[in-house]
């Protein structure tokens, strides 16, 4: 017994090695590959996400946004941020990423929904910051974030298990601009259709409250514009009931409570016609057009190229 | 409690550690161990059918005690035998096989309306090998095969250990049972062996099988829209997930064996490899196999018999091993097919011609053993679809599709060119391992690699892959449902 105690644990300090000394090249090869989540990463930690407007928020922002609109109306640079599947928990993480290698943005377009101060930190496409276990400061904050998902994805070669590197690089499906690919439009018909989805319901903390409030004033007091959006949705997206305007409410008087903009897009018309739509709560490419040309125009309203 | 879990690899070193450590100086208390981990083990699924389990043991421990007692009277014995074969067969018909008879019943003479006459009972996990293996005691007791037990404890040990308890192999009484009533001494060698077996079984079941699986689940579910060629390697690709899912669960259950002192029966011996039908029925699911010959072919005459009886005895074995499998018609259709393609074989008399490994004295085999094994195996694989099918119509329309003109959908989200590629290689990894080990008892033997840093190499490689493509435990076995 005691040769097999010793054996065995010989081996293991062996497998350890071996599983480090893989990850290494493994991580570093997956960094080359393309996904919106993995090309965001690999953009902030190169430094090449530093933008004027930097969209923040889920994957509402993410398919509310058309870049080129940013781009040609207001005449500023504008980075697409969003963490699909991620609570701002999350998502303030990554901007503390994105400063600690990236230039100061002029304007951070915040997004929230009703999913936007919970505290349950998904492991939704994990895989996108897998590569970037590596960097000290990166393991650092996600440990500050989620004990849980630090543990799951600190373990060498293991982290990566069901995601099929060789795969994974064949799978480009969502680009910076949103869900654009015929599938994901055909796929559009079938949700509208579908009668029965659960109501959704509004829930924050006062933990997160106050976090968003430290976060928009400590944006403020560096000289950040920050403006607080509810993104569009589909009239037929069910609520439970006041739900939506208890959340517009919500983040209304947060907005006024750290005096930054608020733009409530519930209540445009573009909401009570599915054309705009992917499903019931995401746009498509051309309610983003819609909504993306408001954005724009109303940053030109504040005038910020002049500053 | 699946083997590929996270709850697993917890549990094993810690239920190997209180085996050893603890309970290692006294036999019964480590008999009582070994039936509380493995109730724990079952039980992480769901602890109400444990009942069922200790009520199945507890008959067949009784009946073994009677039958033994009536030793001298031949009619009380048998009685006591019967009484405890319908006993378990009927808990097993009531869970198994109630309502798809009483669905069938209703299809042919109430129209179909079977609302009233249905269970909906939970099927329980593993209940037919379990089953299985307390018939075949009783059964052995009065035939005379063995000694009645009378340590409660080490039956119930018997019945549930836990590596094979849900997914066995199979096993006998007269292997299994006196290894619970001598003192189990630390065997390194033996240890050593079966955590090789288990790495193999994962490989295979993680590898192989699981990344097979999202192969077969996207074709066999979108079926009417693929081309031929898609639909020929989706049938292909089951042939392997459901060797590497089975094999690999009873490598991993009989390695897991192995590290307790256990030695448990062989239940695959490369039936891929097999140059007729009839070896690799005596290479596929041995332990299953070897019960309905035993306990069913043989008691009916065999094929020592008349040609009519010898094919009414081929049939009734196999449509039992078919509707072992599972209550559906599928299930028995394959079991007919099998039967057919068997039965040429037993009546020419030549069902026993392959009985040693296919060219044990080199390394390749001739080009007529390279044909008949892949007769074989396409042979087996047209079975596979049938035993695949969510119903007749769709095994023949899938066969039909192989016609079906059309390219190979390249960027596909699930079977893209490299999944297809990845997992070819996996798979002819496996048989060139299995094919070098082909006459040793697993495929990662590694006695002809004498160097142990290769040796660790290889075991690390495997390790590796198994990470790389483990999924969370998610992906079940698919004897479990069995």
């Amino acid at each position: 017994m005691k040769r097999f105690v010793k054996t065995a644990a010989a081996f293991c300090l062996v497998l350890a090695a071996v599983l480090i000394l893989a990850d290494y090249p493994l991580s570093r090869s997956m960094r080359k590959v393309h996904t919106f989540g993995m090309d965001t990463w690999r953009d902030i930690f190169e430094g090449k996400a530093g933008a004027d407007i930097l969209i923040q928020g889920d994957s509402r922002a993410f398919n509310a946004c058309y870049q080129p609109v940013f781009d040609s109306l207001t005449g500023l640079t504008a980075y697409n941020l969003t963490t699909i599947g991620n609570p701002f928990l999350m998502q303030e993480f990554r901007y503390g990423m994105y400063r600690g290698h990236n230039r100061k943005p002029r304007v951070i377009l915040q997004f929230t929904d009703e999913f936007f101060l919970g505290t349950a930190i998904s492991d939704y496409d994990r895989v996108q910051y897998l590569p970037w276990m590596w960097d000290k400061s990166f393991t650092g904050g996600l440990l500050s974030v989620s004990r849980r998902l630090f543990l799951q994805n600190a373990f060498p070669v293991l982290r990566y298990h069901g995601y099929r590197p060789w795969s994974l690089a064949r799978e480009p499906r969502m680009t910076r601009n949103g869900f654009y690919l015929p599938d994901y439009e055909l796929f559009r018909d079938s949700v509208f259709h579908h009668p029965a989805e659960p109501e959704r319901a509004f829930y924050y903390s006062g933990y997160m409250h106050d976090r968003l409030t430290r976060f928009l004033r400590n944006a403020s007091e560096e000289g950040i514009r920050v403006i607080l959006i509810c993104p569009p949705l589909h009239e037929s997206l069910a609520f439970e009931e006041g739900g939506k305007e208890e959340m517009v409410r919500f983040f209304r008087s947060v907005a006024d409570e750290c005096g930054v903009p608020f733009l409530d897009g519930t209540s445009m018309a573009i909401v009570h016609d599915s054309t705009y739509f992917l499903d019931r709560g995401h746009l498509n490419m051309k309610g983003a057009r819609i909504f993306s040309d408001t954005l724009a125009r109303y940053l030109n309203g504040l005038h910020l190229s002049d500053n | 409690m699946l083997f590929n879990s996270y709850a697993f690899a917890l549990f094993l070193p810690v239920v190997f550690c209180l085996y050893w450590f603890v309970f290692r100086k006294n036999l019964k208390l480590q008999n009582l161990f070994v039936v509380a981990a493995s109730y724990l083990f079952y039980g992480w699924w769901d602890w109400r059918f444990l009942l069922l389990i200790a009520l199945t043991s507890f008959c067949s421990w009784g009946s073994g005690l009677l039958i033994g007692r009536y030793r001298d009277n031949p009619r009380k014995a048998k009685r006591v035998s019967a009484a405890n074969i319908i006993l378990n067969l009927g808990i097993l018909a009531l869970f198994k096989y109630y309502d798809f008879f009483a669905q069938s019943f209703a299809d042919l003479f109430l129209g179909g309306q079977a609302d009233k006459l249905l269970l909906h009972l939970i099927l329980p996990v593993g209940i037919s090998f379990y089953t299985f293996q307390a018939l075949s005691y009783s059964i052995d007791v009065y035939r005379g095969k063995i000694e009645p037990v009378k340590d409660v404890v080490q039956f119930f040990a018997y019945v549930s250990f836990f590596p094979q308890l849900v997914a066995g192999p199979i096993e006998r009484a007269t292997n299994l049972l006196p290894q619970f009533g001598r003192k189990r001494e630390f065997d390194y060698a033996l240890a050593v062996d079966g955590l090789r077996q288990m790495l193999w079984g994962f490989f295979k079941k993680i590898v192989i099988a699981d990344e097979c699986g999202r192969y077969v689940d996207y074709v066999f579910g979108s079926y009417e829209v693929q081309p031929g060629c898609v639909l020929v390697l989706g049938a292909i690709f089951f042939a392997f997930q459901i060797y590497g899912d089975f094999s690999g669960y009873s490598d991993i259950a009989i390695g897991t064996a192995k590290l307790f002192g256990i030695k448990l029966s062989p239940n695959f011996k490369t039936p891929y490899f097999s140059r007729d039908i009839a070896e690799f029925w005596r290479r596929w699911h041995i332990s299953l196999t070897s019960w309905f010959r035993d306990y069913v072919y043989i008691p009916l005459g065999g094929s020592r018999c008349p040609k009519a009886k010898t094919v009414r005895n081929t049939f009734v074995i196999f449509l039992l091993c078919g509707l072992w499998h599972g209550a559906n018609w599928t299930f028995l259709a394959w079991g007919a097919f099998n039967a057919l393609l068997f039965l040429p074989l037993i009546l020419s008399g030549r069902n026993r011609r392959y009985r040693d490994i296919v060219a044990p004295d080199r390394p390749l085999p001739s080009w007529k053993e390279a044909g008949q094994m892949l007769l074989t195996f396409v042979l087996v694989t047209l079975g596979w679809i049938i035993f695949r099918a969510d119903s007749l119509t769709q095994a023949w329309e899938y066969l039909c599709g192989f016609l079906r003109p059309g390219h190979y959908p390249v960027r596909d989200e699930i079977i893209n060119l490299s999944q297809l590629v990845v997992q070819c290689v996996c798979i002819l990894v496996m048989l060139a391992v299995e094919w070098s080990d082909r006459k040793e008892e697993h495929g990662l033997s590694v006695r002809r690699i004498r160097s142990k840093a290769l040796r660790w190499a290889v075991y690390c490689l495997l390790i590796l892959a198994v990470m790389l493509f483990f999924d969370d435990g998610s992906a079940q076995f698919i004897y479990f449902q069995f």
